[in-house]
């Protein structure tokens, strides 16, 4: 789960984007998730969002949660538009298997050059299998949950399947990260360039944050937006 | 070893049963703080936010997903924190088997206390964060890796799964290592097990 570390100005669209980041540098992946490039120069929020086509609210919402998560006030973000919200994480799904996910792989690839195969094949399968379980996670996702909120979204009300049923099978993905970590930071003496080693540490020390944060939004944000809807419905 | 002090979650929906065993609680030597859980809102992000070290709930507010998957899978916790199953219902003896210990409401109170002293001894017994692991450890950590089940490894040490379940804690603990494809990474880098000892690998 994501903890916050100091006290973040307040969030709102008359805000400059460039001090949001600067209070708050967790805040530099959601920027660019929702499609915004930087040199933001002084622009407000809000002018931001005009200028890319963000939905501002659904940015506000999902900066604040991360920011400040014990004190976010789930329902005062009830009105948010659940396809915004699945479109970011769509977009967080693609970052984590297409980007960050196989970055790391290659530079563990590379730490681990110079140990025996057996060790060298032990871990970079463990990290495999992890990929795999992201994935199986992350596609799951994609290929059920995502459509059904869009179908929900429609007035189309699909039987055999409830968010309720997602939110107890949401599974925990960070276990083998923090694993991974340990395995690396006690247990393996590697012959390579300490930088290197600890620039692999710090990537998978943010990736676990950065794919709490993703659950967090799915659990706390979507599972509530989506269940008023499935009630509504009704 | 001097008495830490526990932090202990209470989840229970009934106002009643909660506030008697927060009472009971109280009581033991090694409590700590005690925090009741709001049932209403997500308990993985409450639990979170405690920190607790040891955590009783009622197995129904678990959901239906008890049947599949481990109290520590839905809280979504690490596996080095034990889970106490707090039962007035008929359930099934199955899905209690992953909890830690069971409190039931025909408890006296030196039952409860001595449940739960139990399941803070073995914590304090392994305590210290140290990594080596004591011979029995190293003999559950490689059936775990070798893909035994809890009920297996019972079956071959002669334990109750109980007693399985508290080793694997304090073998994550001592560790820090959780998933069972870490702890064959582990086993391995120590060889601890042979690569043709292993189903997947």
């Amino acid at each position: 789960m994501i903890t916050s570390k100091r006290p973040v100005r307040s969030i709102e669209p008359m805000s400059k984007l460039a001090d949001l980041i600067h209070s708050d540098h967790r805040l530099l992946l959601t920027v660019s998730l929702f499609g915004i490039p930087f040199g933001v120069r002084d622009k407000t929020v809000q002018e931001i969002c005009q200028q890319y086509h963000v939905d501002m609210e659904c940015l506000i919402a999902i900066m604040r949660l991360l920011a400040n998560p014990g004190g976010f006030e789930t329902q005062s973000f009830m009105h948010l538009s659940p396809i915004s919200i699945v479109d970011y994480l769509k977009n967080s799904h693609i970052y984590f298997l297409e980007k960050r996910l196989p970055d790391i792989q290659q530079r563990l690839s590379e730490i681990l050059e110079g140990i025996d195969d057996v060790s060298r094949t032990s871990v970079l399968n463990f990290f495999n299998e992890y990929y795999k379980e992201v994935q199986e996670h992350m596609g799951y996702e994609n290929q059920t949950v995502f459509p059904y909120v869009e179908k929900l979204v429609k007035g189309e009300s699909p039987s055999g399947f409830t968010i309720d049923e997602f939110e107890s099978h949401h599974s925990n993905i960070h276990e083998k990260l923090v694993d991974l970590k340990n395995i690396i930071i006690k247990y393996m003496e590697l012959p390579t360039d300490n930088y290197k080693i600890a620039n692999v540490l710090l990537d998978i020390f943010q990736s676990e944050e950065d794919i709490d944060a993703h659950c967090f939004i799915e659990d706390e944000l979507l599972v509530a937006i989506v269940r008023k809807i499935e009630k509504e419905l009704m | 070893m001097k008495v830490a002090q526990k932090n202990i979650v209470i989840a229970e929906s009934s106002y009643l049963l909660r506030k008697g065993l927060l009472s009971a609680v109280a009581q033991l030597p090694f409590a700590g703080t005690i925090t009741e859980l709001d049932t209403q809102r997500s308990l993985p992000i409450q639990i979170d936010t405690e920190n607790p070290d040891i955590i009783i709930i009622n197995p129904l507010l678990l959901g239906s997903a008890i049947t599949i998957r481990t109290p520590r899978e839905i809280l979504k916790i690490e596996k080095d924190i034990p889970v106490v199953a707090l039962v007035y219902n008929l359930f099934d003896a199955n899905a209690l088997q992953n909890f830690d210990t069971i409190i039931s409401i025909t408890d006296s109170l030196d039952v409860i206390t001595d449940k739960l002293q139990k399941i803070v001894n073995a914590m304090d017994e392994s305590g210290d964060d140290n990594e080596d692991l004591s011979d029995r450890e190293k003999e559950i950590l490689v059936a775990v890796v070798t893909g035994l089940l809890n009920k297996e490894i019972a079956d071959q040490f002669n334990l109750s799964i109980h007693t399985v379940i508290a080793h694997r804690r304090n073998i994550t603990r001592k560790l820090g290592i959780h998933s069972v494809a870490g702890l064959t990474v582990y086993a391995i880098l120590n060889k601890l097990v042979d690569l043709n000892d292993l189903k997947v690998i």
